[in-house]
């Protein structure tokens, strides 16, 4: 009797949980219904197979590339699939949803991932993690609306920066510890999926180091360089490339992040480097990619805009600045201690 | 048994210490007030109270007090 | 690994069937090899110190015990003038023994967690009277439960010198009394008599303790995962930027650390006993509802009770019973009378028990602080007692009513939470900055609050889960036992308060994106 009880007790609690997934899996990609990390999940609004190449990584993806300046001057069409700090497994479940909607040709990943650490327990965490919804979304009780309650999917909001994050803050280079060159067991079982994956579908897949003061050391990069070369595949290191990055200049924060002089840089030699060794289509002038010269409009204007804000901000009393200043900290303080 | 009722009601007039079972479980002596009683139940009865006889067990009612302060007369 | 990882969850079960499916002998042997498990997964080669120190213990305690036997043997047949002075060797030879036990285990606590504080107080010291020395330091990670198990073996040898218990001679059950998973990160401190003999019954698992243990787990999981993990934000940004908010937005913080600590510590022992529970072992209580307490002193007997039950048992009374203090409070009574006589004394010792307690916390002037913010308040408490009662009898207050009980709550509680804002602020400094600055400039601002990084949803939540907190606490004051009312209903109802708790938890738990959850903060002590 006891064990029938158990077992009921069980069942239902189980398919409790699988209604509630339902429920609490996103129905559209706008921020107010809750969905997290909003401008990578805006890839899956992208008309069907027009995205030829994604770029996969953590905050140093968003913060270096700008797929619409790539554009703009090259015609290929990027997307920047990254969210803050992610981890392998993200990468993974992301890319797996990509290709529901998406052919890209190429995939280039940003290797720094591959040295994230993750204990044991968190390790587990995150594999059970990234594939039960109602745990992952759970946050969305704040915004759950009546067509949660159905199974309609709406992915309609496009990001018009690709992606892309635009930060305007300067601070000059800081001192950094020499990070370690460790490879992580764990995600080097992920990187064996992800290359499948992308053999499956024929997809070119290319590893690089964005630019990053702080989680660059040579040794790192030899020890890059080797591990791909004996795997077979491309590695490019851009921080041994002449960008012409200045690290007192270019960074949003000391030499972690570029900020968007910094991105501008980036985003050219990347557009150029891209023309030089790959073979990409040209969109320009193709009526179906219309709505690429449409982004290609507000981005400039939203790019516009921002300038002007900062520029005028900096006129400003110093007291509102100091506000700011004190949110963007709060922020920081978050998102590090997050990662 | 007057005289150590006597004691206990002088240290802490509040508690009803004829009927109480749970003097310290029940956290009615705190562990200075338990200091003031040794202190004057040593020189009351002349005995002195080895710190392995300072268990919960032995102070939870006035009772008890009084058992272990016949014991020790004995020994 | 903590004990509200996934993992732990997938732990316990495996270990459930794997315990329920051996026989009763093999089923110790089992959770000593689950809790070594557990020690290695949280600090690898570390462990080895753990085997060190039940080697240690045991050897010691049959040590003392043997001695014991041999004097018994020695006053056998022998005249009552010389069996005195045959005891008082033995004692002083046992004495001997167990001072060089606690120095040693002492010794290896201290080296891990208090040789950097000192280290730095030398240098300090150094540059002020400009030596030109300066001591290189790195820090050491501690073996995990360093500072629960060195108590416990501290505990054990005393009990067995007083004579309270008799060594255990079995090297298996002492090792499992020490590792005993559960309690190994952060307590509670168990004494033998706990549960030294329960560890080794082996019973079978029954459904009364599985579903009690599981119920007690997810009432620590609300509690760490809904109302800890939520404040965890807002704290960490007042903490760190204190100097850019109100004094009203302080205090709040002060009240968000302390429910944050409470939550984190409570919740922890939660899923630590129910845990205990489910393998049908009974573990201390080491929460009483701290927030009802009359006074500090009070606090201290309802908030971490096992660590404050050990200072009172092992330095508390063996200290203010020992010749010359009694001696001290012979000459004290007799000048300031019954009721302040012993207080000298008391306080000597009180101060020795604060002193130890703070130093525990952590090595770091804010811990000592913390220690002497309680031995002021618990020692003013005591010198004003009588004024207090007096007082109250000529305003014809009385003291047992409720609303004088409100009142002696509230200001516990706000004497709790500035102590708790010292602990948790980075310097002594800061504490007194934020202390000035909540008193000077005390007003709230709604705004403010929205940026602390948690939104007005997180508020309600938060507001929520406090209320249900204190109606289970006030109940558990009561005397009301939820877990059975709530087993008393009719099954439906039951059962969907059961799902209705597990699925709150699942969703308005503080976890994943946007939050920060909070490490386990006893487990570093």
């Amino acid at each position: 009797m006891k064990y029938i009880k158990i077992i009921i007790f069980n069942g239902i609690l189980i398919v409790a949980l699988l209604i509630g997934s339902v429920v609490f899996t996103p129905k559209t990609n706008k921020k107010a219904f809750g969905v997290d990390y909003v401008t990578s999940n805006k890839i899956f609004s992208e008309a069907k197979n027009t995205v030829d190449a994604v770029a996969l990584g953590d905050s140093l993806v968003y913060s270096s590339l700008s797929p619409m300046l790539i554009y703009e001057k090259h015609g290929y069409t990027i997307y920047d699939a990254s969210t803050p700090a992610q981890s392998i497994y993200q990468s993974y479940s992301l890319l797996k949803r990509i290709y529901k909607t998406q052919k890209p040709q190429y995939v280039f990943f940003e290797a720094e991932s591959l040295y994230r650490r993750y204990s044991f327990s968190d390790d587990m965490q995150n594999r059970i993690g990234v594939n039960i919804p109602i745990l992952r979304y759970h946050n969305r009780w704040k915004n759950l609306t009546l067509q949660d309650f159905s199974t309609q999917y709406q992915l309609s909001n496009r990001d018009y920066l690709k992606g892309f994050r635009y930060y305007d803050k300067v601070v000059p280079l800081m001192k950094h510890k020499k990070p370690k060159a460790k490879l992580q067991p764990y995600a080097l079982s992920y990187l064996n999926k992800i290359m499948a994956l992308t053999k499956e579908h024929n997809t070119k897949l290319v590893f690089m180091s964005l630019p990053c003061a702080k989680t660059w050391s040579l040794e790192r990069h030899n020890q890059l360089e080797k591990f791909f070369k004996e795997k077979g595949y491309d590695f490019v290191d851009f921080n041994t490339l002449p960008l012409g990055i200045d690290w007192n200049t270019d960074s949003r924060d000391g030499g972690d992040h570029l900020n968007y002089n910094g991105a501008k840089k980036a985003s050219k030699y990347f557009g150029q480097y891209l023309e030089d060794n790959y073979h990409l289509k040209d969109h320009r002038r193709d009526p179906q990619y219309a709505n690429y010269e449409l982004s290609l409009v507000l981005y400039k204007q939203r790019i516009e805009q921002k300038e002007m804000k900062t520029n005028a901000a900096s006129n400003l009393e110093k007291k509102t600045k100091d506000n700011d200043d004190q949110n963007q900290q709060n922020q920081d303080l978050i998102s590090n201690e997050g990662q | 048994m007057d005289q150590l009722l006597d004691i206990l009601e002088e240290l802490k007039p509040e508690v009803d210490f004829e009927n109480s079972e749970d003097l310290i479980d029940g956290h009615k002596l705190d562990s200075l007030t338990i200091l003031s009683l040794i202190s004057e139940i040593e020189d009351e009865f002349d005995i002195s109270i080895p710190a392995v006889d300072i268990v919960p067990d032995n102070f939870n009612s006035a009772k008890k007090i009084y058992a272990l302060i016949e014991r020790l007369e004995e020994e | 690994m903590s004990y509200f990882s996934p993992l732990y969850l997938v732990m316990v079960p495996l270990l459930m069937a794997v315990y329920q499916l051996a026989s009763s002998k093999a089923r110790p042997v089992i959770l000593l090899l689950a809790s070594y498990m557990f020690i290695w997964f949280a600090s690898n080669k570390l462990i080895v110190f753990i085997w060190l120190a039940t080697l240690g213990v045991h050897y010691f305690g049959m040590w003392l015990d043997d001695l014991e036997k041999e004097k018994k043997a020695a006053i056998k047949d022998v005249e009552r003038s010389e069996r005195k002075l045959i005891k008082a060797g033995y004692k002083k030879k046992q004495w001997h023994i167990l001072i060089f036990a606690i120095v040693l285990f002492v010794a290896v606590l201290f080296a891990f967690k208090y040789v950097g504080f000192f280290v730095s107080i030398l240098n300090d010291i150094f540059s002020l009277t400009s030596v030109p020395v300066f001591i290189k330091y790195h820090k050491m990670i501690a073996p995990i439960g360093i500072s629960y198990y060195t108590l416990q073996c501290i505990a054990y040898l005393s009990d067995i010198y007083l004579g309270k218990i008799q060594a255990e001679r079995n090297l298996f059950k002492l090792a499992l009394y020490l590792a005993f998973f559960p309690c190994i990160m952060e307590g509670p401190i168990v004494r033998a008599t706990d549960t030294l003999g329960q560890l080794t019954n082996g019973e079978p698992l029954n459904y009364h303790n599985v579903t009690y243990g599981i119920q007690r787990i997810g009432w620590g999981f609300f509690k760490k995962y809904v109302i800890a993990d939520r404040l965890n934000i807002p704290v960490t940004l007042i903490f760190t930027n204190y100097a850019h908010y109100h004094g009203g937005t302080l205090f709040l913080g002060m009240i968000g650390y302390t429910m944050l600590l409470y939550c984190e510590f409570s919740g922890t022992m939660d899923v630590v006993i129910g845990t205990a529970q489910i393998f049908n072992i009974t573990l201390p209580e080491n929460f009483r509802q701290p927030f009802f307490a009359k006074n500090v002193s009070d606090f201290w007997t309802r908030w971490h009770i096992t660590l404050g039950a050990f200072f009172r048992d092992y330095i508390y009374y063996p200290m203010s019973l020992s010749k010359p203090l009694k001696a001290l409070t012979k000459k004290t009574r007799a000048k300031l009378g019954n009721h302040y006589g012993p207080l000298v004394t008391g306080a000597i010792a009180l101060f020795v028990v604060w002193f130890c307690n703070g130093l525990w916390h952590g090595a770091g002037w804010t811990y000592l602080f913390y220690g002497m913010y309680h031995f002021f308040f618990i020692l003013s408490e005591s010198l004003t007692e009588q004024l207090v009662v007096n007082g109250c009898e000529k305003l014809h207050i009385n003291r047992e009513s409720k609303p004088y009980r409100i009142f002696q709550s509230f200001k516990l509680c706000i004497f709790i939470f500035v102590g708790e804002m010292f602990f948790r602020a980075p310097t002594v400094g800061q504490g007194f900055a934020m202390l000035s600055q909540t008193l000077r400039d005390f007003t709230f601002n709604g705004k403010e609050l929205l940026k602390l990084g948690i939104d007005k949803y997180d508020y309600g939540v938060l507001i929520i889960a406090l209320i249900i907190l204190f109606v289970i606490s006030m109940l558990k004051e009561k005397k009301i036992n939820v877990r059975e009312a709530i087993a008393s209903k009719p099954i439906v109802l039951r059962w969907s308060i059961y799902y209705a708790f597990i699925i709150a938890v699942l969703i308005f738990g503080a976890y994943g994106v946007g939050y920060l959850p909070v490490a386990p903060i006893y487990a570093d002590f």
